[in-house]
């Protein structure tokens, strides 16, 4: 079944360089890579209001845009928002959601929340998160076979687009 | 018969370019500042959570807060009084990171995350099950701060006069005030980029200085020649006169302070606890160690070039061997680069004094607060910070002119690290390494330590021939260690503690595991083409 999905775009790591780079790798004699599958884990985008008490009187707002990736399952703070595209993909290939939208807000909320309130030192009170805009957006996951053509064992493995990392997978 | 300004003892009037290019600097400093506050809401670390750019950012804040601004001009100062005997000290500051990161990180981190202890006095709150000990560690923290401030102060006053040509305590009071406004500003002018620009600019501005100092003296042999001439002791590992010679226990002092006096500072070990992965545990020392070695081997060597170029205590102002640094610059590089590297310096300086009163303030509105009053209001709390920050501020300047602390930049930085290391090393170490270590034990230490390092230094220093840190440290450790024996075991719940965090199998405690998961369905169909 086919479902659209919101993927992020402009990501640094693609399968070709992957492939590319396995070719040169010496320690993989004996062993084809090969591009199976791309799957979809969510990552959270937050465009936050935050309400900054200047003085006891006087309040100022700033927006700030923060996310969650679920891979890692780590917040992060985003320099702008990230731009995505609405694509048509099977519905096997988007893993299942981690948190649900509040844990994830509140966790990027604490995260981010330090920062400002640092840097905003000299304000009355701590910073306040007013309003949130909430984003679902998917990063690609390359899935990759590692054969081992001697034993002939099949091995799989995922490359993060984002991060580059090779991570393994958990059947749960 | 000494000089009493630094244009006499130059021989020459200090060029308008240095203070020029020390206001276009400062500029330059505050335009990024800006630029980077407006544009910047985030470090590079997209989504990754501080994942990517976490070793660097880790490594050099760890390096820049430990040996700080004033360590331009404590230094060579050093360097010049001691000779080749103070490259003793160099190896600390290159494997200290590297002890620290590899005996406590790992446990530190695993040990923080179960309690939920965000701060170094929270865990020993926590490790020694009490109040006490977390406040008093507070307490020990903030003098030991304010004594760091008066080396940071210090170390600006002297520049100040090098850049204006006025007198010592006129550019000290105008450097203090500078510090003041400069933290006043607040986050905008100390937005983690320009730290990171002014560490990388000061190794190039050494990079640049060392070697034409050195030519100018006739390169390494010249240098040699230079200091044995002067004293045959000074080339030799073994100090003026020969000093040290005799003396194992100054020597191991010297060695230690910054060898394993990183593993007692809690503002350099609580960088450790906000490390993410285990690969950057591993990439840090590297980092931080190359840092040091680079700025501890270099400020050395620079005061041993001073030597040589200005061999007797009456060439220097006032007599004063902490003019060095800025001496040199001004005698050996065309005036635009040595305005840049003093004006470098400066801003060094005022980063590294600005965030210790913000620590100190904090410390004071946060830690203190609470211990005296519970019930205190978020505003409450923050205008006893802001007070307190400007308040210790001035007495820390007031203090720069008691003659207790008129012993020169690069002692007082060693009195510094003599309170506070010696006092936390058992309690932090043990704490890790030791289930039978009582609050009692920690209690002890802590006194001990904190007042063996300040007193020692003052009273027995030079008649036992025994440095303070490794008086105050091995006084320390045995009153650590016999009062916990002395006294009740700790409770079961913080032996648990202690036993997870020695546990070298990593146990997955979120209620959510990172990385790719899915069921044995989902996985037969995503793979099904293969």
């Amino acid at each position: 079944m086919l479902k659209k999905i919101d993927v992020l775009r402009g990501l640094r790591y693609s399968p070709e360089m992957f492939l590319k780079r396995m070719k040169k790798s010496r320690k993989l004699d004996g062993i084809t890579v090969r591009y199976v599958n791309t799957l979809y884990s969510l990552c959270w985008v937050f465009q936050f209001r935050v309400a900054l008490k200047a003085t006891r009187k006087t309040t100022r707002y700033a927006g700030y845009y923060a996310g969650f990736d679920e891979i890692a399952m780590s917040p992060g703070k985003l320099a702008m928002l990230p731009s995505a595209e609405e694509i048509e993909v099977d519905e096997a290939c988007i893993l299942a959601d981690k948190l649900t939208e509040a844990e994830a807000l509140q966790s990027a909320w604490d995260y981010n929340v330090t920062g400002i309130n640092r840097k905003f030192r000299n304000l009355n009170a701590p910073a306040v998160l007013e309003d949130h805009i909430t984003e679902r957006m998917y990063k690609p996951l390359y899935l990759f076979e590692f054969h081992n053509l001697e034993l002939d064992e099949k091995k799989y493995k995922v490359l993060d687009s984002l991060t580059g990392d090779l991570e393994d997978i958990y059947i749960t | 018969m000494t000089k009493n300004t630094l244009e006499q003892a130059l021989g020459f009037d200090i060029p308008i370019t240095v203070p020029v290019m020390l206001i276009l600097y400062i500029a330059v400093i505050m335009f990024v500042g800006l630029w980077a506050a407006k544009k910047v809401k985030n470090s590079e670390d997209w989504f990754v959570g501080g994942r990517s750019m976490g070793p660097w950012i880790t490594a050099l804040a760890h390096g820049s807060s430990s040996l700080g601004g004033g360590m331009y001009i404590a230094g060579p100062q050093y360097g010049w009084e001691a000779g080749a005997s103070s490259l003793w000290a160099a190896p600390g500051d290159v494997f200290g990171p590297v002890l620290n990161f590899g005996i406590i990180a790992r446990r530190m981190r695993k040990y923080t995350e179960k309690s939920k202890a965000l701060t170094i006095p929270e865990f020993f709150g926590h490790r020694y099950y009490s109040k006490g000990v977390r406040y008093l560690s507070v307490i020990i923290l903030i003098i030991a701060m304010i004594i760091s401030l008066l080396v940071e102060f210090m170390a600006m006053g002297v520049l100040v006069s090098c850049i204006t040509g006025l007198n010592y305590t006129i550019s000290l009071i105008l450097g203090c005030i500078a510090i003041l406004i400069y933290t006043g500003a607040g986050g905008y002018l100390s937005v983690a980029y320009t730290d990171f620009v002014q560490s990388i600019l000061m190794i190039i501005g050494l990079f640049i200085l060392i070697p034409v100092c050195i030519h100018n003296v006739g390169g390494l042999t010249g240098m040699n020649h230079g200091l044995t001439q002067i004293n045959e002791g000074l080339a030799t590992l073994w100090g003026e006169d020969y000093y040290l010679k005799g003396a194992p226990l100054m020597i191991a002092g010297i060695a230690l302070v910054y060898f394993i006096g990183y593993m007692g500072q809690p503002h350099l070990i609580i960088k450790t606890v906000a490390i993410k992965d285990e690969k950057s545990i591993k990439l840090v020392p590297m980092i931080g160690a190359a840092f040091g070695f680079v700025l501890a081997f270099g400020v050395y060597i620079l005061g041993m070039v001073g030597r040589v170029s200005f061999p007797d205590a009456s060439m220097l102002p006032g007599g004063s061997a902490e003019y060095i640094m800025p001496m040199l610059a001004l005698i050996n590089l065309p005036p635009v680069l040595a305005g840049l590297i003093l004006a470098g310096a400066t801003a060094a300086i005022m980063s590294t004094a600005s965030a210790l009163l913000l620590v100190i303030g904090s410390s004071v509105g946060n830690d203190l607060l609470t211990m005296i009053k519970p019930d205190a209001s978020e505003a409450h709390k923050m205008k006893i910070t802001r007070g307190s920050t400007y308040i210790l501020g001035l007495v820390s300047c007031a203090m720069c002119f008691v003659p207790l602390f008129s012993v020169g930049v690069y002692q007082l930085t060693w009195i510094a690290w003599s309170v506070l290391s010696p006092a936390f090393i058992p309690c932090i170490v043990g704490g890790l390494y030791w289930k039978n270590g009582t609050k009692e034990g920690a209690i002890a230490s802590m006194i001990v330590g904190s007042i063996t390092g300040f007193a020692w230094y003052y009273l027995l220093q030079e008649s036992t021939n025994i440095h303070t840190f490794f008086a105050a440290l091995v006084l320390a450790i045995a009153a650590y260690i016999i009062v916990s024996k002395l006294t009740p075991k700790p409770p079961q719940e913080v032996v648990d503690m202690f036993n997870y965090a020695r546990s070298f199998d990593e146990v997955e405690d979120a209620a959510v595991p990172s990385g790719v998961q899915m069921s044995a369905d989902q996985f037969a169909k995503v793979t099904a083409d293969a």
